[in-house]
């Protein structure tokens, strides 16, 4: 005789207790999707922030300049022209070195200022706070294409995407502006001009390192992109000439502070200008 | 059927159905309709603009009161600011000359301005943190919604030090360590370095917020008081603008910014 199988109150309670155990499991099945993104949020030191003096002070932070100093730019005709920065015939920081008077620093200078930066990555966004003059770049990570018509600013229209362990930010829509420190600092003072394009590239590289890979075109004055941050690129972010491979560090116990280069903006030379009158 | 068999299949009907739902909450979290986000924090997320922002519109600008307040002695002196004409002085946001002491213009509108702004505000709320991008004169604030105190030792900053937490269906900030200064633009109220402010965020429908702003200022106040509770508008198709009050009129010669004139005069 055969037995009916009667199946017991646990056994059926079974199905149910398992999908309640390991849905959850299923449930960050998106979030490992998000956790797919790279992380790159926090505080991060840029390439061009030096310790001063590591044996003496340690933690001191020297101000790194900005400058590009490669021999072999793809000029276009005339694009040489373009790239130097046109000193006025008598002094005016308005167009010699404009963050005298504070006025912005701009994309992408700002991106290699020797403060610090604190990104955060909000859902379908990668949202950058600039510790120097307190500017904010908000940018849409979900690839969309850049809004036609928009007004040049400062800091462009960003766009931006991952790509496997990067992210990619495109910028365009630029006044033009210096690309890197001005007035009398050597080997400085060059300018981009509204059709300035630059994509830069964010790779996590360690717990602690991210790479930061900056392409810049200009068909204005270029007749190809270049690429800075990589190794023999020749664009240096450190008043000591550091290394061209641009790598950028985690410091999770900072908080960046509130910077406003409207007070106590005590330039020597500004400040000369005005006294002597 | 007996009841044990029902008891039973009860129980897989429950269990599955927390369990889908589980698989179905790791959706979009933040999509600025929504009124909560999937891990229960009320969704502020957006950009929103206040009620200032159509005061502006018609020239007006949002101010605070001026009286009927729990005044100390003395503390109506304090808060309302005597106007003497000069821009420095009155509105130094807007209007500073380049001085020797190296002070320029275009300063910071600091809090509680920059909650009562007219312009566009985004909101993002990463994990832990609630991040307020201001459009005008490129202002912000990164606020850890974890709940934890003030640091001690706090050095005043124009935007001060803010911590919040969420409590029910309410985004909380507390802000100290505000350098003293004006409260606000259009009704010329100070603060003083005692300046403590509140602010409840609450989303109230798809695109409403409401942001009530509770004032406090021992040197000022006998106690603390509502400034008022603002209906904020969510603009899911805008993106905020850059804001730059430095370069104000610089290309412009009919509009010229007021520190880069008096520069130039004086080197010539």
């Amino acid at each position: 005789m055969t037995e009916r199988f009667v199946p017991k109150r646990g056994f059926l309670m079974l199905p149910g207790v398992l999908l309640l155990v390991f849905a959850p499991m299923f449930a960050q099945t998106p979030q490992a999707k998000q956790g797919a993104v790279p992380d790159i949020s926090g505080v991060w030191s840029t390439p061009g922030f030096r310790h001063f003096d590591r044996e003496k002070i340690p933690d001191s932070p020297v101000i790194g300049l900005t400058r590009f100093n490669r021999k072999d730019y793809p000029f276009r005709p005339g694009g040489e022209s373009l790239w130097k920065r046109e000193f006025s015939t008598k002094p005016n920081p308005r167009t010699d070195d404009p963050q005298l008077l504070c006025l912005p620093w701009g994309f992408p200078h700002q991106s290699l200022l020797s403060n610090v930066q604190h990104f955060f990555q909000p859902e379908g966004y990668l949202v950058i706070f600039y510790e120097d003059m307190h500017y904010t770049r908000v940018i849409p990570m979900d690839g969309r294409e850049h809004v036609k018509g928009l007004p040049p600013d400062y800091y462009g229209h960003a766009v931006g995407r991952y790509e496997g362990d990067s992210a990619v930010v495109d910028t365009i829509g630029l006044k033009p502006w210096g690309l890197d420190d001005g007035g009398a600092v050597p080997d400085g003072n060059h300018m981009f001009t509204s059709a300035g394009h630059f994509i830069e590239r964010f790779r996590r590289t360690g717990p602690s390192t991210m790479s930061y890979e900056l392409t810049i075109d200009d068909p204005n004055i270029f007749t190809k992109p270049w690429v800075c941050g990589t190794k023999d690129s020749h664009c240096f972010v450190d008043g000591n000439r550091g290394p061209e491979e641009w790598i950028m560090r985690l410091h999770p116990e900072w908080e960046i502070i509130e910077q406003y280069c409207e007070e106590n903006n005590k330039d020597p030379g500004l400040l000369e200008s005005l006294s002597s009158k | 059927m007996n009841a044990r068999l029902i008891s039973s299949v009860l129980c897989v009907g429950i269990c599955g159905t927390i369990g889908g739902a589980l698989m179905g909450q790791s959706g979009n979290q933040s999509s600025g309709s929504k009124l909560r986000m999937a891990d229960g924090r009320p969704n502020l997320s957006g950009v929103w603009v206040n009620t200032g922002f159509k005061k502006l519109a018609n020239g007006m600008l949002e101010r605070l009161p001026s009286a009927n307040l729990p005044f100390k002695p003395g503390g109506s002196d304090q808060w309302n600011l005597k106007l003497t004409g000069d821009p420095h002085h009155d509105r130094p946001m807007f209007h500073a000359r380049v001085t020797k002491e190296g002070d320029f213009g275009c300063r910071p509108p600091g809090m509680p301005q920059s909650a009562l702004t007219a312009n566009a505000q985004q909101l993002f709320q990463p994990a832990g943190y609630l991040l307020i991008v201001y459009e005008g004169i490129h202002s912000s604030r990164m606020i850890p919604m974890d709940g934890r105190p003030h640091s001690a030792d706090l050095e005043p900053t124009y935007l001060g030090d803010s911590v919040g937490r969420y409590d029910g269906d309410v985004a909380l900030v507390d802000t100290t360590a505000v350098r003293p200064g004006m409260s606000d633009v259009g009704g010329h109220h100070m603060h003083s370095d005692a300046a403590h402010y509140i602010e409840r965020y609450r989303r109230t429908g798809p695109s409403t917020m409401t942001l009530e702003l509770t004032i406090d200022d021992p040197k000022m106040f006998t106690k603390p008081w509502v400034a008022g509770t603002w209906k904020m508008e969510l603009h899911p198709e805008w993106t905020i603008m850059e804001g730059n009050c430095e370069d104000r009129g610089l290309d412009d010669p009919d509009k010229q910014d007021f520190r880069l004139l008096d520069y130039l005069h004086h080197s010539k």
